[in-house]
Order: C-alpha cells, then sequence, then structure tokens
C-alpha cells in the first residue's frame, strides 16, 4: 500500500505540473459559468445571467418535461462532447507520457530497482492515470451539478454516473495508450497511435451503427458479420453517452426534436422520422451490461499484451 | 587467475551471460563472488558488459542463464531487493520534485517506513552536502548535485549491500573526495559495496578486491595485493662499472638501463645482496626506490594481453574480426 500511495501521489504531481491540467480546470470552470450563465424562468430561457430571454413555452418552468429535456442537451452535450471527446483527448494528452516518462533511461532505473515487483509497478502506474482521469471529472461534474441545481432548480443524482463512466471510457483508450507507450517508449508515438486507433473505433462503431439503424441490410452478409464481430472486439466509447442518459433518466434527443417535425415540409419529416426510428433502433439495441462487459474484456486483453511486454523487456 | 577464498558471500554469481538481439554476446559465462563487508571494483573498458553485470543483480536486464545468490537469495529475488541500494550509471529524477521529496518517493518505493524515511531524507541530505538545496526542485540541480542526491537515494533504506555505477561521475574533485570519504565510512559500517568504475585510482584506494571484465568474461579476479604481487620491483640507481657485479645481476634477473638496474619481483633480501656487491665493486649507490605498478598498469597490461589472445584466434573461435 505504501507503494501504491507514493506512486498515486508520484503521478498526480506529476499531473498537475503539467500546464495541460490547469488547462483542463480552467475549461471545466469556463464550462461551468457559462452554464450558469443560462437560466429558465416562467417566460423561457435566459441567456448572460438574463440579459437577453428568448421566450418560450416549451423551454419555460411551466413546462413538466422541462428537467427532462434540459438532461438530454446537457447529458448530449457533456456526455457525448464535452467528456467524451474533448475531455478525453485533453486526458490522453496529459497521461500519454506516463508510461514513456517510467521507462526513460535513468529513471526506471533507480524505480525497478526498488523491492517492487514489475507487473505491480505497470498497474499501479496505470491507476495512478484512472485516479487523475477521477480528480478532473469529479471536479467537473461537482460544479456542473450545482450549477444545474441552484440556476436551474434541476438535482439529477444520476447525473454523478458520468464520474465513473468517465473514467470507464477513459480507461478504454487509455489501455492502448499504455500498450503504446510500452512499445515505443515515447509519448507522441503512443498519443498519435491511440487517435489512430480511437478514429478506427469510431469508425467501426459507426459501420455498426448504421447496419442496426437500417432494415435493409443483409445480416447475414459477410460485411455485415464482420462489422459485428470487430465491433465486438473494440472498447464500446459511442456507448457511453448512452448508458448515461439512462442513468440520468433524461429524453432521448431525438424526442426533443420530434414536436417540432410538424413545422418541417413533408420530404423533412419523412427524412427525420426514418432518422429518428433509425436512432431509437440503435439505442434500443445498446445493453449496457454486456456493453461495458465486452469493453473491459478488450481492455484487460490489452492491458495484458502491454503488462506482458513490460514486464519482460530489458530496461 | 587466482582465487581468494571467501566464505560469507553477499553476491556469488556463477555462469551469467547474456546475449542481446541473439547476436551481441554481452556476458559469456561471468564467475564473480564478493564476501559480505567487502567493497568490490568491477572494471573493464568500454563495452565490456560491467553495466549489463549490474542490471542483471538489480533485476533490470534477464539474463539468458545465470546460477548465484545476492545476499543469500537467489537472483531477482524482491524481498532482498530492500536490502539493496542503487545507482545506475545515469539517473534522471523528475524535475517537479525537490531533492527532499526524491527521497521520500524512492523511500516509500523502498517499503522505508514514513517516520524512518523522514528521519533519513534529512540526515542523508546533509551526509551527501545537499542539506540547503533540500527544497529545492531537482529540475534546479547541476550534474553533480543530481548525482550526489542519486547517492542519496540508494542509501535511503540503510542498505546491505550497495551497487554503484561510475558513483563520482560527474562530480568535481571535492565531490569525489566526499563520496571516497561516504564509501570508506560505509565500509566501516560492515556495508558491501559493488563498484563500478573507470577511475581506476578511486578504486585502487577504496577497493578490497577487483574483477577485470573483458569482452563479457572476467579476465581476472582478486585482491589488488595478488593482482599487484609480481608487479612489485626495485630501481637501484649507481655510478660505476657494474661488470664485478655482473654475476649476481644476472643471476636475479635484474635488467639495467645505463645508470638504473631494476630487479623484478619484490624481495628486498636480493636488493640487498645485490647493493652488497655492488658496493664491493666499488660502485657508488645513489638511490634505491621500490616500485610497486599501479591497478592501472595491471589494467592495461592484462586488458592488452587479452586482446592479443582474442585476436590471435582464428575467426569463429572466439578471434576478433578486424
Amino acid at each position: 500500500m505504501m507503494q501504491f500511495n507514493a506512486i498515486v501521489m508520484h503521478s498526480f504531481r506529476e499531473a498537475i505540473d503539467r500546464k495541460v491540467f490547469w488547462v483542463m480546470i480552467l475549461m471545466s470552470v469556463i464550462v461551468a459559468a457559462s452554464m450558469a450563465s443560462v437560466g429558465f424562468s416562467e417566460r423561457g430561457v435566459d441567456f448572460l445571467f438574463g440579459t437577453w430571454t428568448v421566450e418560450s413555452d416549451f423551454w419555460s418552468l411551466r413546462s413538466d418535461t422541462l428537467h427532462e429535456r434540459v438532461g438530454a442537451l446537457i447529458v448530449g452535450f457533456i456526455a457525448d462532447n464535452y467528456l467524451g471527446k474533448f475531455g478525453m483527448l485533453f486526458a490522453l494528452i496529459t497521461t500519454a507520457s506516463i508510461f514513456p516518462a517510467l521507462m526513460e533511461p535513468g529513471a526506471v532505473d533507480v524505480i525497478a530497482s526498488k523491492p517492487i515487483d514489475r507487473k505491480l509497478l505497470f498497474l499501479y502506474k496505470y491507476l495512478s492515470a484512472m485516479i487523475f482521469i477521477l480528480l478532473q471529472a469529479t471536479v467537473f461534474v461537482g460544479i456542473t451539478f450545482l450549477v444545474m441545481g441552484l440556476r436551474w432548480r434541476y438535482w439529477p443524482i444520476g447525473y454523478w454516473s458520468l464520474v465513473p463512466l468517465t473514467v470507464l471510457m477513459f480507461s478504454y483508450l487509455f489501455s492502448l495508450c499504455a500498450l503504446f507507450g510500452t512499445w515505443f517508449r515515447r509519448a507522441m508515438p503512443a498519443l498519435i497511435l491511440t487517435l489512430i486507433a480511437w478514429f478506427c473505433i469510431f469508425g467501426v462503431q459507426s459501420a455498426h451503427a448504421v447496419l442496426i439503424a437500417n432494415p435493409d441490410f443483409d445480416k447475414t452478409g459477410k460485411w455485415t458479420r464482420m462489422v459485428t464481430a470487430m465491433h465486438w472486439a473494440t472498447p464500446k466509447t459511442q456507448d457511453i453517452p448512452e448508458i448515461a442518459r439512462r442513468i440520468v433518466g433524461a429524453a432521448d434527443f431525438v424526442d426533443i426534436i420530434t414536436p417540432h417535425a410538424d413545422a418541417m415540409s413533408e420530404t423533412d419529416r419523412s427524412d427525420f422520422e426514418q432518422a429518428a426510428e433509425g436512432n431509437r433502433k440503435l439505442t434500443a439495441s445498446i445493453d449496457p451490461l454486456s456493453s461495458i462487459a465486452s469493453s473491459l474484456a478488450v481492455e484487460a486483453f490489452v492491458v495484458f499484451l502491454a503488462l506482458r511486454r513490460f514486464n519482460r523487456m530489458d530496461l | 587467475m587466482q582465487v581468494t577464498e571467501l566464505t560469507n558471500l553477499a553476491i556469488d554469481l556463477i555462469d551469467v551471460r547474456k546475449t542481446y538481439n541473439r547476436r551481441i554476446e554481452a556476458l559469456r559465462g561471468v564467475n564473480i563472488q564478493v564476501g559480505r563487508g567487502e567493497v568490490f571494483g568491477l572494471l573493464g573498458p568500454n563495452g565490456a558488459g560491467k553495466s549489463t553485470l549490474v542490471k542483471i543483480m538489480m533485476t533490470l536486464v534477464r539474463p539468458n542463464a545465470a546460477i548465484g545468490t545476492v545476499l543469500g537469495r537467489p537472483l531477482g529475488n524482491r524481498k532482498k531487493r530492500a536490502q539493496m541500494g542503487f545507482l545506475p550509471e545515469q539517473t534522471r529524477f523528475p524535475a517537479f520534485l525537490t531533492g527532499e521529496q526524491v527521497l521520500n518517493y524512492y523511500g516509500a518505493l523502498a517499503e522505508v517506513p514514513r517516520n524512518v524515511r523522514l528521519q533519513r531524507t534529512s540526515e542523508l541530505l546533509g551526509r551527501v552536502g545537499l542539506s540547503q538545496w533540500a527544497r529545492t526542485r531537482v529540475g534546479q540541480y547541476s550534474k553533480g548535485m543530481a548525482r550526489r542526491l542519486g547517492l542519496a537515494q540508494a542509501l535511503i533504506n540503510d542498505p546491505e549491500l550497495l551497487i554503484l555505477d561510475e558513483p563520482t561521475d560527474g562530480l568535481d574533485p571535492i565531490g569525489r573526495r566526499e563520496v571516497r570519504t561516504l564509501l570508506t565510512e560505509l565500509k566501516r559500517a560492515g556495508k558491501t559495496i559493488f563498484l563500478n568504475s573507470h577511475l581506476l585510482s578511486e578504486v585502487e584506494t577504496i577497493c578490497d578486491r577487483v574483477a577485470i571484465l573483458h569482452r563479457g568474461l572476467v579476465a581476472r579476479q582478486g585482491r589488488l595485493s595478488e593482482l599487484t604481487e609480481n608487479t612489485m620491483s626495485y630501481e637501484i640507481v649507481a655510478h660505476g662499472n657494474f661488470n664485478a657485479a655482473g654475476e649476481r645481476i644476472k643471476k636475479i634477473g635484474a635488467s639495467i638501463d645505463g645508470e638504473r638496474i631494476v630487479i623484478p619481483g619484490g624481495k628486498p633480501e636480493e636488493v640487498n645482496n645485490l647493493i652488497d656487491a655492488l658496493r664491493a665493486a666499488g660502485c657508488l649507490i645513489e638511490s634505491v626506490n621500490p616500485r610497486r605498478v599501479s591497478l592501472e598498469d595491471v589494467f592495461v597490461e592484462i586488458i592488452g594481453e587479452e586482446r592479443a589472445r582474442t585476436a590471435a584466434r582464428p575467426i569463429g573461435q572466439g578471434g576478433e574480426k578486424a
């Protein structure tokens, strides 16, 4: 435990020494402040602390389903975009150097000469990256939760699930970063290869989404089977926002827009309804348990490869 | 090879072999024994395999073959590493930590309890002359200061066995002397020290025994006195005609170079007999000087012999390619 604490504390000091850590904190504050500048009243939505109001029954406090819609917007923006993409990118930039720095000549000789098992050293370092993200996510979710509660009278307890879900999503990607980091011993190749891998994962998941949403595809075809197999064998990063939405109890984004579909032209409405139907099929197809379990299995395999390499290499 | 009888070994390495990338034979069957409480020097030219051997002892490098023990336990035993201190040839400490934090961090990794760690941190920083820099970030340290800090981290767990790879590298003459003094103190305290150094004069000053490594094999191993005992000689400077003492000069195998007579070996009675013979022949003795060949001379001679031997072998039987 003494060694674990030392490594976690060391990794934390290492992280806060980097400017990017403070940039992330600053971004969190800016996002929270931007959210705080928006308010809901009996008339509609207030922007810039009430200097500009857009009147809307739909987005006013008089609407019974306002909080469901706000939840959908927030989860869509925060889980899918801010934490899911922007936050992940910054987190990877911050932590990509953890393993290359550990293996730098002169640094690794001293650490590995101490009475610590190499496998544990690897795992402690891996966990310390998770703890770093846990802190960042907790700070962000904490302040935005307070903003939602105090400004919008919306206290979604399930919103806190974004903390473990963010760490989970980060762990999927960081396992790849750790593998590339131990392989190349340099932060930049590790980061670039992780981003390429993430892009590939995104491609596979998008292809799988098209298959699910489109009933015309031949489910037994060669390409369909291949995409399905690849989808199973990749960490399902894109499922995280949907899992978060269900835990928060927010409405589906499509359902927010649907009431406005009446204002669309006949063709647009037909396209919209078709897309909405596909989206409903896609979200319905996501089973949180199997999504997380299969993703963790993939992550465990990648971590095993990285650990095996780290354990066997001459330092 | 001369072998000193050793009991109670701190390091006992037998047939250590390491080949990198299936091509480069760094170690080709090294046998080294170090007694407890000894200061042992490992010497060798660049590429001899010294650092590889040290890294194998610290489990940083995996040998292809090795039998042996360190502090009585099989090579690579994790728990025994808690009783070992290691200063690698190159140290890179996290620049964002202060000297104090570095020692605290490595102390925790070495499983030193917190209260002991805090006490030893301030004590060691004082011992290596870094007390006033304790709260300065390591990024601002000079190379010599970082080296001193490296030595302090190797001592944080009060190790029984200390393995030092070029400990005085980067230090100024005063720093070197301070490190030598520290090592002498540690020796007096009964610590075993395994020293890997290029500085032969340093090794000669501190070490009890040495091994000379050449191309992955131990070329010579033993006490310093054993390695240099056949290299003791006396030099007599005399004036006059040496012919009358010619027979005695020839008998003891001495050589004449002008007015200098060099008597190989270290037997004072032979020197006295020759002085008597020279004086009887009417020669004037100006000076008599014992000459001990330095470790550097022995090192150069041994490496030279080894190079000549390997070069003489046909290619494919361990001979050197041009």
